[in-house]
């Protein structure tokens, strides 16, 4: 399945904008993917994003499915 | 020697001219460390309860800590404080720059003003001399014009300046003083409360080192935090960006209000806008960083904007808190719009939270047709609709037509034109700045029950919880008290010593307790934190008791709170129990919350509190 992906903040223009997954896939296998694919400085913002699906909050559990879009924020509380 | 002080506080009378200067007390060092925590404590004590905030009797404080003026690295903050005339209760707001450091570098910890001077002054210190001199020629002028001739009429090309600009003049209640061009003291109304005194502009040069009691120890702290610094991914993001870098994440994932607080991010505002509000995307304008003084992260910038439809010139990265007031906010995607808001706020002397809030609720009026065009005096005051936004924030800076009511904020507008009051979203009347306790739950007690309500940069769970992605957990509302109530006092002492929250960043919090001890030679523990942060609350507390105001009279508007939730989006569902999270808190910190009373042992265990144990138990106590 193909889910598309879109990062705001520091992610940006680093990272693939289309990832082919295998059928299940969670957001947790997901996060892991893309932490190993990053590159070093990434890798501790990614392991703290948020991420939303199809415009809703997602945790670990929570099941990819086929044209998903997938939205990689960072929380960066700014003052 | 009272180590990490300049050691000598002023008082002046406007009305009088009389300029007093007082040792700063060993005790009030100790109990009290700074910042606020000297504040409330000796307004508590110069004020009467039913004071006018705008009236004569009215004390305003300009505060250092011990951290200011020192090799400390974050410690170059410094404090309003007052009674502020939006809440008629306690009122701090803290600002960087170098307006703070210089002060202290002049000879003085603190100054307290009083009374109202028969024309327009400016009080000039220099190393120790102190004068209250004439400001007529100043009057109308902008903040950063003022400094610039003050820095000419006074030959000194170092002048520090805290100045209100003509929304202060105007005693428009959501008006601010200005230091250093463009950082702000600005919450609660400060600036109302120099334009009343007819206070121009505070006007600093110091050149004399602040003693200190183990500066090697200092310099060994800086060295770590330097290298925390390093590891931390936030606070290189911060350094790089400022604090708009966060903007767009902020503006989906629920941390940003949208639509007056009644939107979602990902439906009304979109990834476009909010890519386009962030500082990643308008760094483009950037031509230098700016630190603070103290400041080895640097979250500032200068811009030069010479294109849109607002070309500015020379002007400052906005910080986060404005880019949400001034973007999801009213749904405004047009970052030209937000850049001349800015602008203006930062030139005639605004709260960037509370102008661009207050413009959000007249939106939210106007397309429900509670206000009309003509209210408007003509303008079309539709969502995102940047043109208008500018428009009407001219008109509150020059206090013409509708700007006149909307310049004193929301709730005085919803007061004044006796309409929207269901559509405003303020915690005791203060608007709320742009952290969503939707998002963050935690917040919702903050922003409602700190004795200076409607603050992001007040303690609590919901400072950690906004760092991180949504949890179902930080929805349990059961045994909050003692990590709410933990890093509430943290927060207070941090604030006290004059450093940056955002030293927080990259640096574990007992650091703030090395420097103190560091500074000024006392032994400040975890325990000693624990209790000054505890007595430094309580006397802001104490404050607002006197004035009558409980937990129970304090309120906070209901879509803060997912009442009803969303709908849709991130936060779809979500509420948060305030009541609950004030009740945990509350009882973890001694205080009934029915009855408002503090536990008289407890008060007398902290010790330096006993003007409000006699006020609330009588003479014996």
């Amino acid at each position: 399945m193909v889910i598309k992906l879109k990062y705001m903040g520091v992610i940006h223009d680093k990272m693939p904008d289309v990832l082919d997954l295998e059928e299940g896939t969670n957001v947790k296998t997901l996060k892991t993917i893309l932490i190993n694919m990053s590159d070093e400085e990434l890798k501790p913002i990614l392991s703290n994003a948020s991420f939303i699906v199809n415009n809703m909050n997602a945790n670990d559990d929570t099941v990819l499915n086929d044209n998903d879009k997938v939205l990689v924020l960072t929380p960066l509380g700014g003052g | 020697m009272l180590y990490g002080y300049a050691g000598k506080m002023l008082f002046i009378d406007l009305t009088t001219g009389e300029i007093e200067e007082k040792e700063t007390p060993k005790e009030l060092a100790e109990d009290f460390i700074g910042g606020y925590g000297f504040g409330a404590k000796i307004l508590y004590d110069m004020m009467k309860p039913g004071t006018d905030p705008l009236g004569p009797d009215s004390v305003l404080g300009f505060i250092t800590g011990p951290t200011s003026a020192t090799k400390a690295w974050f410690g170059g903050r410094y404090t309003v404080v007052n009674k502020s005339p939006i809440t008629g209760g306690w009122n701090d707001a803290n600002s960087g720059g170098f307006f703070g450091p210089e002060l202290k570098k002049a000879g003085y910890d603190a100054l307290f003003i009083k009374g109202i001077s028969p024309k327009p002054v400016y009080i000039y210190i220099n190393d120790g001399k102190v004068e209250i001199r004439d400001a007529s020629h100043l009057w109308g002028m902008d903040t950063k014009k003022v400094w610039e001739a003050l820095k000419e009429e006074t030959n000194e090309p170092r002048l520090r300046v805290s100045a209100i600009g003509p929304a202060g003049e105007r005693v428009s209640l959501i008006s601010c003083p200005i230091n250093d061009g463009h950082r702000a003291p600005a919450r609660g109304g400060t600036g109302p409360i120099m334009g009343s005194k007819k206070l121009k502009a505070i006007a600093v040069r110091g050149t004399q080192n602040i003693p200190v009691a183990n500066p090697e120890k200092v310099l060994e702290i800086n060295k770590k935090v330097t290298e925390a610094m390093k590891q931390s991914e936030l606070a290189q993001a911060f350094g790089a960006y400022g604090t708009g870098v966060g903007t767009p994440a902020s503006a989906l994932n629920g941390d940003s209000p949208v639509k007056n607080w009644g939107g979602v991010g990902v439906v009304d505002f979109g990834e476009e806008k909010a890519e386009k509000m962030g500082s990643i995307a308008l760094d483009r304008y950037k031509t230098k960083k700016y630190n603070c003084a103290s400041c080895p992260l640097g979250c500032g910038a200068e811009y030069e904007v010479n294109d849109g439809r607002w070309p500015l010139g020379p002007t400052e990265r906005p910080e986060y808190e404005t880019a949400a007031a001034f973007g999801s906010t009213l749904l405004c995607g047009e970052p030209d719009a937000m850049l001349k808001c800015n602008e203006i706020c930062n030139t005639y002397g605004f709260d960037t939270i509370s102008a661009g809030m207050t413009i959000a609720w007249a939106m939210e009026c106007y397309e429900r047709g509670i206000l009309t065009k003509e209210d408007l005096d003509g303008i079309e005051l539709t969502w995102g609709n940047g043109e208008a936004i500018v428009n009407i924030m001219q008109k509150m800076a020059d206090g013409e037509g509708c700007g006149a009511i909307l310049c004193h904020g929301s709730q005085y507008a919803a007061k004044y034109w006796n309409k929207g009051e269901e559509y405003l979203q303020t915690a005791s009347g203060i608007e709320l700045p742009m952290h969503d306790p939707r998002h963050s739950p935690g917040l919702a007690r903050t922003y409602k029950f700190d004795p200076t309500p409607g603050r992001h940069v007040k303690g609590g769970i919901g400072g950690v919880q906004m760092l991180e992605p949504i949890k179902e957990e930080n929805y349990i509302f059961d045994g909050t008290g003692p990590a709410d109530l933990g890093m509430t006092l943290f927060v207070e002492v941090l604030n006290a010593s004059s450093m940056c929250y955002f030293s927080t960043l990259c640096a574990p919090p007992e650091t703030v307790y090395e420097y103190i001890a560091a500074i000024t030679g006392m032994n400040f523990d975890q325990e000693t934190a624990f209790n000054t942060g505890l007595r430094i609350f309580m006397m802001r507390y104490a404050f607002n008791l006197r004035e009558g105001i409980k937990p129970k009279d304090m309120t906070l508007t209901k879509r803060a709170v997912g009442e009803p939730p969303l709908e849709a989006g991130p936060l779809k569902g979500y509420s948060v129990d305030v009541e609950k999270l004030g009740r945990n808190f509350f009882k973890e910190a001694g205080i009934d919350f029915d009855s408002g009373l503090p536990d008289k042992a407890l008060l007398e265990k902290l010790g330096g509190l006993d003007e409000v144990i006699k006020d609330i138990y009588g003479e014996d106590k």
